[in-house]
């Protein structure tokens, strides 16, 4: 696609949506386009694939911000007061701001799910458990306390017969994913909270620009950067605090106990396998790296010590110099002496 | 008056030229082809493992000015091609301009193998045997250190237990005080198991340490910056320029579990260089060890390693010879912005040339 042709595509789909009629507009329009416009894309190249998806899901958290503002115009006259309206509309996402970061769902409010969505996908590559399976099911809600606190009870059942080991050992790795989707839940939940409070610091900043005087925001861009500024601050206030390093913690943790479980559970089926386990290589190559260690040692002492014989061949050599030419000296000098006796005799 | 003042139409048109912008930016992109990293000639002159050390050519061929080599000691957690991004941004061509004759050691990407190298196989091991080639080749006793950020404080550890093979220490945004109070990352790092989670993921993994890295400012780094971008997209150049930025951003080795698991046990969490408490391998390290001179560059923006963390090492070493440098940017800019071009690499040769 040209970029004459990028163009053209956005002025036709806004031609068509100018022309429905507002209860057939669809509810985030821009966002939708938005999607629909980067399924025509040429694919990128693959180098470059990543840095595409980044830029489009932000241009998405953008244009859902676009999508929050038009919608509360729409829904105004004329002569409307376009702060009133903003800052209704940002009351408005309080309620749904946890619905939002627990569904993904395309709103303004997504600019505070895009953290939590990064940790999932890394807490997913680290375990290598779907995103769903770890986070809950439909798409990350949280897994509801009565099914909670059955999944607890079945777990607790002890484990019997032959398999007995092998079930207490899937009843811990169960105990451990809900022990981390509760932490998880506290997260999201403090994360829910840090939205709301950026919600609030916006309606101070605004407060503060007109009681000093300052020029007003005449741009959407300009409101969102207003939005990213002050949830920067909130969040920078709130993850400095011991109830984030806590959480942050725990949550890490929670994660890592689940991992080494899942770790264990693999070594335990790889040893009934006859197949090497992560627990030997690890002895292999701890014992690999002590020997490699010691090698290394010894090289440096060999090359300290071959440094020390060449330095010692040199002052051998010099002495062997000395004394040879020492030699030398008493040799001239014997014959000197000698041929000066022969002299003297020959005179007397 | 309202501090909000725009019509509905404003919105449309905004949006409307965001969508455009953006369908050119990504016209741009899907034709910029690879994208280089790393421009300075330079030849290898010794490796081990995946370590390789780097002598760096000079441009015009002429011999450096200065005869003392400079040893650039980079982090691990990143890649060192930042320090010659490309040619208008690299610190590493401005040392040569400075006269200076530069190496660098590369560590590579760790793999499984390297699980349980530790912080002892790296500074006493790997860093100690490349200055020792450098030595050799110059038929030197001493050589210079560089060090950045994480590779500062290997720098800084490695003067300590041998200070007899160093002339002059240059350390530049490298955090000494891990405990300061503005330090983000030491205070999540506080709570965290590092025994269990390098136990569990054996290596950690360059995912990880990316996603720590972005959410110390998330929304400036995850979102703003990707909106911004859009407004330069158009110009071949700038995108270039964007996405070796992003190449490096993302291109996070995975770090080797027990090297990582001592860093931050005895630094992050202990603070033990701060207290000469901390031990590599063998040997204690405490900072009243560095009686040779010492140059201290940090930069008063830096988000990683606050400004405190690095200035701290001011009261803890031995030498009276001891210079700060303030750059007035942050953590990224200090080897890549304009402005660093010009003062950080003519005041390092103008530092160690009134040191030689």
């Amino acid at each position: 696609m040209t970029n004459s042709a990028h163009s053209q595509w956005w002025d036709q789909w806004l031609r068509n949506w100018q022309s429905l009629a507002a209860p057939q507009r669809p509810a985030n329009p821009w966002a939708a386009a938005l999607d629909e416009w980067s399924r025509v894309l040429s694919p990128p190249t693959p180098s470059h694939a990543d840095v595409f998806a980044r830029m489009l899901a932000q241009g998405k958290s953008f244009f859902a911000f676009g999508d929050a503002l038009g919608q509360s115009f729409e829904t105004h006259d004329e002569g409307l007061d376009v702060q009133a309206l903003f800052l209704r509309s940002l009351e408005s996402m309080k309620p749904g701001l946890d619905a939002h970061l627990w569904s993904g769902a395309s709103a303004p409010s997504g600019l505070w799910q895009l953290p939590l969505e990064s940790w999932q996908q890394t807490a997913s590559i680290l375990t290598g458990m779907p995103v769903d399976a770890l986070h809950g099911a439909a798409g990350g809600a949280p897994t509801l306390p009565w099914l909670q606190q059955q999944l607890e009870r079945m777990l607790a059942t002890p484990g019997l017969g032959y398999t007995r080991e092998h079930q207490e050992q899937l009843q811990k790795l169960g105990g451990l994913m809900i022990a981390y989707q509760k932490v998880f839940n506290e997260y999201t939940a403090a994360y829910a909270d840090m939205g709301k409070r950026s919600i609030e610091r916006v309606k101070v900043r605004l407060k503060e620009r007109e009681a000093a005087g300052e020029p007003p925001i005449d741009s959407t861009k300009e409101l969102f950067d207003l939005w990213v500024d002050c949830s920067e601050e909130v969040y920078a206030e709130f993850v400095m605090s011991d109830a984030y390093v806590r959480l942050h913690g725990e949550m890490t943790n929670a994660l890592m106990a689940l991992k080494m479980q899942e770790r264990t559970i693999l070594d335990d089926s790889l040893d009934a396998m006859n197949l090497p386990t992560r627990r030997e290589m690890d002895t292999l190559l701890q014992r690999f790296q002590q020997t490699r260690r010691n090698d290394k040692a010894l090289q440096s002492e060999m090359w300290a010590l071959q440094t020390k014989q060449a330095e010692l061949q040199v002052r051998i050599a010099a002495l062997q110099d000395c004394l040879s030419s020492g030699k030398k000296k008493k040799a001239k000098a014997k014959a000197k002496a000698k041929a000066k006796a022969k002299a003297k005799k020959k005179r007397t | 008056m309202s501090s909000i003042q725009f019509r509905p139409d404003q919105v449309t048109k905004e949006m409307l030229d965001y969508a455009k912008k953006l369908g050119e930016g990504m016209e741009t992109l899907s034709n910029l082809g690879p994208i280089e990293t790393g421009v300075t000639p330079r030849d290898a002159v010794y490796a081990e493992d995946k370590l390789v050390l780097y002598r760096y050519r000079h441009p015009n061929g002429d011999p450096p000015r200065n005869p003392v080599p400079v040893l650039i000691v980079y982090a691990l957690v990143n890649r060192p091609y930042m320090t010659d991004l490309q040619e208008n941004r690299s610190m590493v061509r401005g040392l040569l301009e400075a006269g200076l004759d530069v190496y660098l050691i590369d560590w590579g990407y760790p793999d499984r193998a390297d699980r349980f190298l530790g912080l002892d196989d790296y500074i006493n091991g790997y860093l100690n045997r490349c200055v020792n080639v450098i030595c050799r080749q110059h038929q030197r006793e001493q050589i210079n250190l560089l060090g950045i950020c994480q590779g500062g404080t290997f720098s800084l550890c490695y003067t300590a237990i041998h200070p007899h093979k160093v002339k002059n220490l240059i350390t530049m945004v490298t955090p000494v005080d891990f405990q300061t109070p503005d330090n983000m990352l030491s205070r999540w790092a506080q709570q965290i198991d590092v025994d269990l989670a390098v136990k569990a993921m054996g290596n950690v993994p360059g995912e990880l340490l990316n996603w720590t890295f972005l959410t110390l400012k998330p929304f400036r780094l995850m979102t703003q910056k990707y909106i911004d971008t859009v407004d330069i997209l158009r110009d071949k150049k700038a995108a270039k320029n964007f996405m070796r930025m992003e190449k490096w951003i993302f291109d996070s080795p995975d770090q080797a579990g027990e090297a990582f698991r001592e860093f931050v046990k005895q630094f992050f969490q202990e603070n033990l260089l701060i207290k000469g408490q901390a031990r590599i391998g063998e040997h204690s390290v405490t900072l009243d060890k560095l009686v040779m001179p010492v140059l201290n560059i940090y930069a008063s923006e830096d988000h990683l390693v606050p400004p405190a963390a690095s200035t701290a090492l001011k009261g803890h070493i031995g030498t009276k010879d001891y210079t700060e440098l303030l750059f007035p940017g942050g953590h990224i800019g200090i080897y890549v912005s304009g402005k660093a071009q010009k003062q950080v690499p003519p005041a390092i040769g103008a530092w160690l040339d009134d040191r030689t």
